[in-house]
């Protein structure tokens, strides 16, 4: 799920009465749920058929991480274990060379050390993404055209 | 003037399907500007008259505006000159000669930037390749910039780096101020930056930079640096841009330099440019840039990942990020679309 859309759906609930808002798109369910405080508390459940979690469970971590109101446990915790690969710098990161290509890195995907998982735009520049390890990728905790953070996760290498 | 990073789709090439090889010999031939016969053409490039209109042909498609005059001849509108690697080499000083790694002049690539990147590992710091024309030259995102034979400059160089991506922080902009001084080298001072670093005139766009990192994030890292420079744009090309395009030769009242000391300007500039960011980095440039800055003070819109915001350009920081005075606020941009509001 998209994670613009789901800040939209933050929005909504806090700006509504609602107590509880479940929106189910395809495999992914997203349920927020209005802690007393008045801030928002974010679940993402799975549907049983869904068939790979690892896969859809990154779009929990960094909504976590960058709703200022959410109450849930540190992103880090949520991360399959492995090898984290961090973002170096401030910027967006682009999932393919260009629009439309194939990205670079799948989930379950066997990668070299050194070869190309992503890119980071900032002020123009393009910088290249590299495992520091080789292994299988085992989760990509950001979207595509995402922004990203100094050291925010950005994969997860076992 | 929207970014679009670097211009837009070229319709011309989109059609071609000719499979004729583009060669340098009828260009050769027709860059003095002056008529010349078709059996002349013929002879000097040593193939049939037929192989000769198919030549010709295919450098119209990719954008020359070469006329055929009645009884025979053929013309370019303009002279060009042809890239020279012993010309350029023998117009730098010796300086930026001896810090030089390789300097290749390539009649046709896919692109500059693809070209250096593909044979990184085996040449040495600030080694520049040019092309007279390039098949896929690509700007931001996959954008293609356009790039007819003959008329341009497409020029990359690969700078390597020791301290990781970190100090890099600003590189992309200070690439704008070196080719900024290249142009003024030449007695070009009308053309300004847009944020990050798009090369503007009048509004329209006079060159673009592509800068590609890679490497270690806190070790050794190179960075490939792509330029376009837009010495001559033929009309035909012009009008199929996403966005408006202006050239050397429009700022010179149809008269551009000689793209031989444009390129030795460029290369000299980066050498020495390059090497002064490597030591003292973007603080360097600072002031510089800030002298050439297109956006400040002048109402923007900035479309980012996190949705669009209206502000006033407020000049950049010390790593080159935009500052965007939004009523009593700054923000800090390191990656957004940026365009002025007109009303």
């Amino acid at each position: 799920m998209d994670l613009r859309k789901i800040k939209k759906l933050i929005d909504l609930l806090e700006e509504s009465n609602l107590a509880e808002l479940e929106i189910k798109e395809g495999e992914e369910v997203v349920r927020l749920s209005r802690v007393p405080k008045g801030s928002v508390q974010m679940q993402p459940m799975y549907a049983q058929a869904a068939p790979a979690p690892v896969a859809a469970a990154p779009a929990a971590a960094p909504v976590a991480a960058s709703a200022p109101a959410a109450d849930t446990a540190p992103a880090a915790s949520d991360l399959p274990a492995g090898h984290t690969v961090k973002a170096p710098m401030v910027g967006t990161f682009y999932a393919a060379s260009t629009p439309g290509a194939p990205a670079f890195a799948k989930i379950g995907q066997q990668v070299k050390a050194g070869e190309t998982i992503g890119i980071i735009e900032a002020m123009k520049m393009f910088n290249q993404i590299e495992a520091d390890v080789a292994g299988t990728i085992v989760a990509i905790l950001v979207e595509n055209g995402q922004p990203v953070e100094f050291d925010e996760p950005m994969f997860v290498i076992g | 003037m929207r970014d679009d990073g670097a211009s837009p789709m070229y319709p011309l090439l989109a059609r071609e399907t000719s499979s004729t090889m583009l060669t340098p010999a009828v260009l050769g031939a027709l860059a003095p500007g002056e008529p010349v016969s078709g059996a002349a053409l013929a002879r000097t490039a040593g193939v049939t008259r037929a192989a000769i209109w198919k030549q010709v042909e295919t450098l119209r498609q990719r954008g020359l505006p070469i006329e055929a005059r009645v009884g025979g001849g053929y013309r370019l509108p303009w002279p060009v000159q042809l890239l020279d690697e012993a010309i350029i080499r023998g117009e730098l000083p010796v300086a930026a000669r001896q810090r030089l790694g390789a300097l290749e002049v390539h009649w046709e690539l896919d692109s500059t930037s693809s070209e250096l990147q593909r044979r990184l590992p085996d040449m040495p710091d600030l080694s520049f390749v040019m092309a007279e024309a390039q098949t896929a030259g690509r700007g931001r995102r996959g954008k293609s910039w356009i790039s007819p034979p003959g008329l341009n400059i497409y020029l990359s160089v690969a700078k390597h780096f020791d301290a990781g991506f970190a100090r890099l922080s600003g590189l992309s902009l200070a690439v704008g101020v070196i080719v900024l001084h290249a142009l003024e080298d030449m007695g070009i001072r009308t053309a300004g930056l847009k944020w990050p670093n798009d090369i503007l005139a009048a509004d329209a766009k006079l060159a673009g930079v592509l800068v590609e990192l890679s490497g270690e994030f806190q070790g050794p890292c190179t960075a490939v640096i792509g330029i376009g420079l837009n010495m001559r744009v033929p009309d035909a090309l012009r009008a199929g841009a996403a966005q408006p395009v202006t050239d050397v030769a429009a700022l010179c009242g149809d008269e551009p330099p000689d793209r031989n000391l444009m390129a030795a300007a460029l290369i000299t500039r980066l050498v020495s440019g390059l090497e002064r960011f490597e030591r003292e980095g973007f603080a360097a440039f600072v002031d510089d840039y800030a002298a050439f800055d297109l956006l400040a003070g002048q109402p923007l819109r900035v479309i980012g990942a996190q949705g669009e915001f209206h502000g006033e350009g407020a000049g950049i920081d010390g790593r080159g990020a935009l500052l965007v005075r939004v009523g009593n606020d700054l923000k800090r941009v390191d990656s957004a679309d940026v365009s002025v509001r007109r009303t």
